[in-house]
């Protein structure tokens, strides 16, 4: 198990380092800069000489493997720079929003779970009848709309119905529970529904996987009250692909946070990462896509150990 | 078709094949819903294609007296806050939304296939290379991948459509898609009949495409209709955070955006219609990709 | 339909007018309360010298003073802020400032002249690592003295006529200069200056809330006692006016974005408007056949129907007003018979476009087909472009758009890379030193991306900067614009409204066209 972790953990280096040289060559080859927007975006009159100035102090006509090096060298001091927008360190940028994405991320999750758990479980246990097609139907339909407009109707819903808006300023949970709640927990109900389509589909197909198997067989062969079997012996089993399922979405949550937060409104990292590519903050772009990428790559890996842990044949592979 | 004992082994070609109208019909039988999908998929194709024909306006012809008009008999669908037919914009736009759509998921799919296949085939440190890049392909979201593709490439219209945006687009479904072709094909050469086709002296490019690829068609579809599905929706949420179809091409995804929401207690009309039209096509891909998994894959035959 | 649009605009009237009441009211001021505002973007820095967006001041500007303000009530002329009062010597060479005294910082400190002048010192000469976005407005201020703690003396090089105006920039925040002396980029990093209010929290992507300076050196004011200035998209933002968590927005909203507020709020919104200054113009790269061709440029700007366009394009975007590249209400403003001789500013457009269609065969080019490089997905860019293609289209002319963000439209602009171009001004003030200084030619001026060089500007431009009587200097600038426009590397179109949302419990808040500048926070009050 323990070479098993090793080896894994030692592949995310290259992953990790292949995706920084990535994203960091990508964003070179995209036109325009944060100078000319920081500086000329809003139509004011800025000579080419504080442009050019603007430019030399953040390093931005340094050689590019120079540029790359120093960032490079500054992760592993754990120091990613600073915004070249802002001129504040990108940790600090994070930092303020990082709480709220992943409570939003959380908040979906747990709506997802406890709806798709459900849901899932009967669409196979039932299966083939109307409930079963009628779950199947609201999964699909909650892949199907998009994130941005199902937002965008809440919202407008909220605002000609009750004429209420949920509060626009963060408040962070311990402080004042109730605002915080009623700011997040729109975004939660959008994200988490399409999370719940996805995670309903595996729960449904892996219950009735595990329905086919022999030892269910067996367990009613033995007049086992079938509550039981499915409780004790079919949901166990069953739940470790949509644990798989349910960390591996997670990830991909990231994702829909970028859209999802543009419309909420909300100051998370998915706002910001959509800001930092308008004003071409090369900084604080690398460092967010790093930052996901850091995310996924280990959530991958959480995920798969998960699994080794469970299934013993994936250690000898 | 069925891969099971009496037909493994047997060159593709030789196998008895029903004809394609009585596929579609033991298809609509056995799955209704997908039947469905499919025949929502193919009239959005088609009014999409036919748009030019049977839209009532053009869809970018500004009218500052028809602005904002409800649905009446001469705008079926109203107006928006340019006097712009929404009707006739829905439909052009569904002629963007698919054939954006399954450009790029066919673009992506069948370079990931390849890739995949090609992985799978030539195994050690090959695979080894080809799997880590894929991997840091993977560790970024499709729209985090999307939009800095976009921001890279520019715009570059051939036949009227955006090809950089196609391309942005199936960047990220390549590495998707390789990953489990890569898998399914792993499995096929372990079979038997590859073997003794490789001892048999059949060249590389023979096995992988008249042995590996037919018995791959069936995650490829799958996964082609589920990411043209994706597709839509990737390329709708990009023109909706404004990097995607601009103005003035019609795009559903760009119906929405700006200050579209601003008129929504004057013109409701202007947000629900292309909303509900990315739903349908999204969840009629869906539908027929569900569906085709369903008849396509063996195992779930054995009931 | 056209009838709900009579009776949306029966609303604003009525609005209008019952703000107007009650502003006649004029009640006493009353202190207390904390002024909640939205602004469309957050602070790229926070060194007001080294700012250039309106975001930046619109988060900064409570917290400062400086040398002369816009006054508001009289504008466009300055008042003084930190100057009690000033004289200019008879040769205009040398300007004399007395400062108020008993001027604190927010740290305890007390203002001296010494303060202004390493201020100003560091706008005109900055020390390594520092920007000084707007340096060269000051290219003819010789030295900057400081003789007695509360005069400051500007040596000029040559006559300007705007310095004045240009002394009451809001760009030039008064520094501590103990505090630039420790550290010159001390501003970036911390909020520390002798405006009505201090800093109390900065929460990078959210708000942004100061609370009443005591020592504010006009006693009495500020009357509120706080604010707090909240970041918000451009949708939230009116969707949060819509709901009431804001009172106000500083930079300018839409019509459609007025209608749908007022919906919600009714009688608890009011709605201003001045001349904005956001002027919408066209630039051509006169580097790229054929636009090299004055009579290619000047058909296109013959082409498009500003007085009819201008209707339709206010009731869907912020574009109110048909404008030459000075504003309408400007006090040196071409007069409205001079205006019309202009290429493209003509009543007749028949003839406009005959005449158009007439100097595109002569030129060669009768079908024309060029790419227009636009900016997007902001407001107002998308339907001022739809509205000129149309135009163009009328003339023969087939225009493809091409949209891209801020970025990429910034890049392409400066580097040349467009043949046509859709072009913005946001100036921070009016005065023609600097506002026209921008179409000097390409390598002289600030910001001229067209390639179009000509002498005769620069002749033009220097005569208005050295005639300092008003009448002559009107005349001098109506001379400098009649020649750019006339010239038609760009060609200004329209000009945006600066239409507030203001509740009606905020007071004193009188609007100018200038929308970088925040205004004047210490004089506004909450009503009960």
């Amino acid at each position: 198990m323990l070479t098993y972790l090793a080896k894994r953990l030692l592949m995310t280096v290259p992953t990790l380092l292949g995706a920084a040289v990535l994203i960091f060559f990508m964003l070179r080859v995209v036109p325009g800069d944060v100078v000319e927007v920081k500086l000329r975006g809003d139509g004011a009159s800025i000579t080419q000489a504080v442009i050019d100035a603007e430019r030399s102090r953040l390093g931005l006509d340094k050689p590019l493997p120079e540029q790359f090096a120093s960032w490079i060298v500054g992760l592993g001091k754990l120091d990613p720079g600073l915004s070249m927008w802002t001129g504040k360190p990108v940790v600090d940028e994070m930092k303020i929003r990082l709480p709220l994405s992943i409570q939003v991320a959380v908040m979906g999750a747990l709506i997802a779970t406890l709806l798709a758990v459900p849901m899932g479980t009967l669409s196979a246990l039932y299966r083939d009848s109307p409930v079963d097609y009628l779950l199947r139907i609201f999964s699909l339909v909650g892949l199907a709309v998009p994130a941005f407009w199902f937002g965008m109707v809440i919202i407008l819903l909220l605002l000609w119905l009750f004429n209420w808006l949920p509060p626009v300023v963060y408040t962070p949970f311990f402080v004042d529970p109730v605002a915080n709640l009623s700011q997040l927990i729109w975004p939660a109900l959008v994200v988490g529904i399409r999370y719940a389509a996805v995670v309903a589909r595996m729960v449904r197909s892996s219950v009735i996987e595990v329905m086919k198997e022999d030892y269910i067989r067996t367990a009613r062969a033995k007049g086992l009250a079938e509550k039981v079997i499915i409780v004790r012996h079919a949901m166990k089993n069953a739940m470790l692909p949509a644990i798989t399922v349910i960390g591996l979405e997670f990830a991909f949550l990231m994702g829909g946070l970028v859209v999802t937060e543009q419309v909420f409104n909300l100051n998370g990292i998915g706002q910001l990462f959509v800001q930092a590519v308008a004003h071409r903050d090369f900084v604080l772009v690398q460092n967010i896509v790093m930052f996901i990428a850091a995310v996924f790559v280990f959530t991958n890996l959480a995920v798969d150990l998960l699994y080794a842990a469970f299934d013993p044949r994936i250690r000898y592979r | 078709m069925t891969l099971d004992a009496t037909t493994i082994g047997m060159p593709a070609r030789s196998r008895p094949r029903p004809g394609p109208w009585r596929k579609f019909v033991r298809f609509a039988a056995t799955q209704p819903l997908g039947a469905a999908g499919l025949v929502t998929v193919l009239v959005m194709a088609i009014a999409g294609a036919l748009a030019p024909y049977i839209a009532p306006y053009d869809p970018v012809a500004i009218s500052f007296g028809d602005m904002l008009a409800p649905p009446s008999w001469e705008h079926p669908l109203g107006t928006d806050n340019f006097g712009r037919d929404i009707l006739s914009r829905i439909l052009y736009g569904a002629r963007t939304a698919i054939i954006m759509g399954l450009v790029s998921a066919l673009i992506g799919s069948t370079l990931g296939a390849i890739i995949g296949v090609a992985s799978a085939y030539f195994g050690g440190v090959i695979d080894l290379m080809i799997q880590r890049v894929v991997d840091i392909f993977l560790s970024l979201p499709i729209i985090v991948l999307a939009l800095v593709v976009v921001a890279m490439l520019g715009r570059n219209l051939v036949l009227g459509f955006d090809f950089n945006l196609i391309l942005a687009i199936s960047i990220p479904i390549v590495p998707n898609v390789a990953r489990v072709v890569r898998s399914s094909a792993l499995s096929i050469r372990e079979m038997a009949y590859i073997d003794s086709a490789r001892v048999a002296g059949y060249s590389t490019r023979r096995i992988i495409f008249r042995h590996m690829a037919p018995n791959l068609m069936a995650p490829y579809l799958i996964m082609l209709t589920a990411f043209i599905a994706q597709a839509i929706l990737l390329e709708a949420s990009l023109s909706f955070l404004g990097l995607g179809v601009t103005e003035p091409s019609p795009a559903w995804g760009l119906m929405l955006a700006g200050n579209a929401v601003d008129f929504y207690r004057q013109a409701p009309w202007m947000i629900i219609f292309p909303g509900v039209a990315i739903s349908l096509a999204v969840f009629s891909f869906n539908l027929l990709g569900d569906s085709l998994r369903d008849w396509l894959d063996p195992k779930s035959r054995l009931r | 339909m056209k009838k709900s649009i009579w009776v949306a605009v029966g609303v604003l009237a009525l609005s209008f007018l019952g703000g107007q009441g009650a502003i006649a009211q004029d009640a006493k001021p009353v202190r207390g309360g904390v002024l909640n505002y939205g602004v469309a973007g957050g602070p790229h820095t926070l060194d007001c010298h080294g700012g250039s967006s309106f975001a930046v001041l619109h988060h900064l500007g409570p917290h400062y003073s400086t040398l002369l303000k816009t006054n508001n009530k009289n504008y466009p002329n300055v008042i003084g802020d930190l100057a009690e009062s000033w004289t200019v010597s008879n040769d205009h060479l040398t300007y004399t400032f007395k400062l108020h005294d008993n001027v604190k910082f927010h740290d305890g400190t007390t203002l001296t002249s010494e303060d202004v002048r390493a201020s100003f010192e560091r706008i005109m000469n900055p020390p390594a690592g520092v920007i000084s976005s707007w340096r060269s407005m000051y290219g003819d201020v010789k030295s900057v003295e400081a003789p007695d703690k509360d005069t400051v003396v500007f040596r000029l090089s040559a006559p300007n006529s705007g310095m004045l105006s240009i002394f009451g920039s809001p760009w030039a925040c008064i520094y501590s200069a103990a505090r630039l002396k420790e550290d010159p980029r001390y501003p970036e990093k911390t909020v520390m200056g002798t405006g009505p209010f201090q800093l109390v929290e900065y929460v990078s992507g959210s708000h942004w809330t100061g609370k009443r300076f005591d020592g504010y050196f006009r006693s009495g004011l500020p009357y509120l006692d706080g604010f707090k200035a909240i970041a918000l998209s451009s949708t939230a933002l009116i969707n949060a006016l819509a709901g009431g968590q804001i009172d106000a927005e500083f930079r300018g909203i839409a019509p459609a974005d007025q209608q749908r507020i007022q919906a919600s709020r009714g009688a608890s919104i009011r709605f201003e408007e001045a001349e904005g200054m956001g002027l919408f113009m066209v630039s051509f790269n006169t580097k790229v056949k054929p636009y090299d061709d004055i009579r290619v440029r000047r058909a296109l700007t013959l082409a498009v129907d500003r007085w009819g366009g201008i209707q339709p394009m206010s009731r869907i975007s912020t574009l109110k007003y048909v404008s030459s590249f000075q504003r309408p209400g400007a006090p040196d403003a071409l007069p409205q018979a001079q205006l019309e001789k202009l290429p493209g500013f003509g009543r007749d457009i028949k003839a406009a476009r005959a005449e158009a269609k007439r100097l595109l065969a002569e030129a060669g080019v009768p079908n024309l087909k060029f790419t227009l490089i636009n900016r997007g997905p902001d407001m107002p860019y998308a339907p001022f472009a739809l509205y000129l293609i149309d135009q163009w289209r009328q003339i023969g002319v087939t225009v493809d758009q091409q949209v891209v963000d801020t970025a990429n439209w910034a890049q392409r602009r400066t580097s040349g890379n467009f043949s046509v171009v859709v072009d913005v001004t946001g100036d921070w003030g009016e005065d023609p030193s600097f506002v026209m200084a921008r179409f000097l030619s390409s390598d002289s001026s600030f910001n001229n991306p067209t390639g179009f060089s000509d002498p005769k500007i620069e002749e033009l431009f220097k005569a208005q900067k050295l005639e300092f009587d008003p009448v002559k200097r009107k005349q001098s600038v109506n001379a400098l614009e009649n020649y750019i426009v006339g010239q038609v590397f760009t060609m200004p179109v329209f000009r945006t409204v600066r239409l507030l949302p203001i509740a009606t419990k905020v007071k004193n808040y009188p609007v100018v066209p200038v929308h970088n500048w925040l205004g004047d926070v210490s004089e506004i009050w909450l009503s009960p």
